[in-house]
């Protein structure tokens, strides 16, 4: 039976708080679950990696969770986060600009291996 | 009956005080298990019971279900190893009876533990109260009221 679960956003923009809360949930629930769990932010979705952004993002406007927030519950339950290495380019940051709970840099080559090879399933958003 | 800051903790029960479960022996060498007040009132209004699948093997600290409120995924885990006997396909229909009965029509799960140490690192009888008053000083907690269903 699969044990791990690979989120990928690409399409989450975080210019839209609605589309932001169910993939970080998902990824919660899945964790909680014990699942293995991956998500790897690439695209416009990548900018929710990068310090200063989720914490003033929200999904539902008035509500004090932040989308930061979300992304902490999902970590706390053992979700591993990733960033893309072009994002680092398209957005002007580094590595070190990256919040606390992103475990790093995931390729796309390591990303589409995992997908092809590995025993994962993939949802993307 | 233990009541510790308005919770209230079977004595014949065995719990596991850091991870809000409460289990009980049944006569056929099964133990019933569910979550406590504290883990009742933390959760807040359950929604969604997911139970683990009957027949799955888990191991000690491994998750045996999940509980959903609106915004928020909480996993119960158990104390120790075995398999997944059975599972309250009541609780599943209507989430929310853990939050009136969690020691009752609330249960979760049937579990056969894998060994006959099971109850290690659980607390049961006199030794409840002043382990959960301990625990609730630590994180803080305020308590429950009505006996244990709603945080404050």
């Amino acid at each position: 039976m699969t044990r791990r679960l690979l989120i990928v956003l690409v399409n989450t923009d975080p210019r839209n708080g609605e589309e932001l809360g169910a993939p970080f949930y998902h990824a919660a629930v899945a964790a909680a679950m014990d699942y293995e769990v991956d998500v790897v932010c690439t695209a416009a979705a990548g900018r929710l990696m990068v310090k200063g952004v989720a914490e003033t993002l929200h999904v539902k406007p008035g509500d004090p969770k932040t989308v930061l927030d979300w992304i902490r519950e999902a970590h706390g339950h053992g979700v591993r986060f990733w960033a893309c290495p072009a994002n680092l380019d398209l957005f002007e940051v580094r590595e070190e600009d990256l919040i606390a709970e992103c475990s790093g840099l995931m390729g796309a080559a390591t990303m589409i291996r995992d997908i092809m090879d590995g025993d994962c399933r993939v949802l993307t958003y | 009956m233990a009541r510790v800051r308005g919770c209230d903790f079977p004595d014949d029960l065995y719990f596991d005080v850091r991870r809000h479960v409460w289990y009980r022996p049944e006569d056929d060498g099964l133990i019933r298990a569910g979550i406590t007040p504290v883990g009742v009132a933390l959760a807040r209004q359950v929604l969604i019971f997911t139970p683990g699948r009957v027949g799955r093997i888990f191991g000690p600290g491994r998750s045996i279900a999940t509980i959903e409120s609106a915004k928020w995924v909480g996993s119960v885990r158990a104390a120790f190893a075995g398999r997944i006997e059975a599972v309250n396909e009541a609780l599943v229909a209507r989430a929310d009876t853990v939050n009136r009965d969690c020691y009752g029509k609330g249960w979760m799960v049937l579990l056969r533990p894998a060994a006959d140490d099971w109850v290690e690192g659980l607390v049961t009888g006199a030794a409840i109260g002043p382990a959960y008053e301990a625990w609730m000083e630590e994180e803080g907690f305020a308590g429950c009221e009505d006996g244990g269903q709603v945080l404050r």
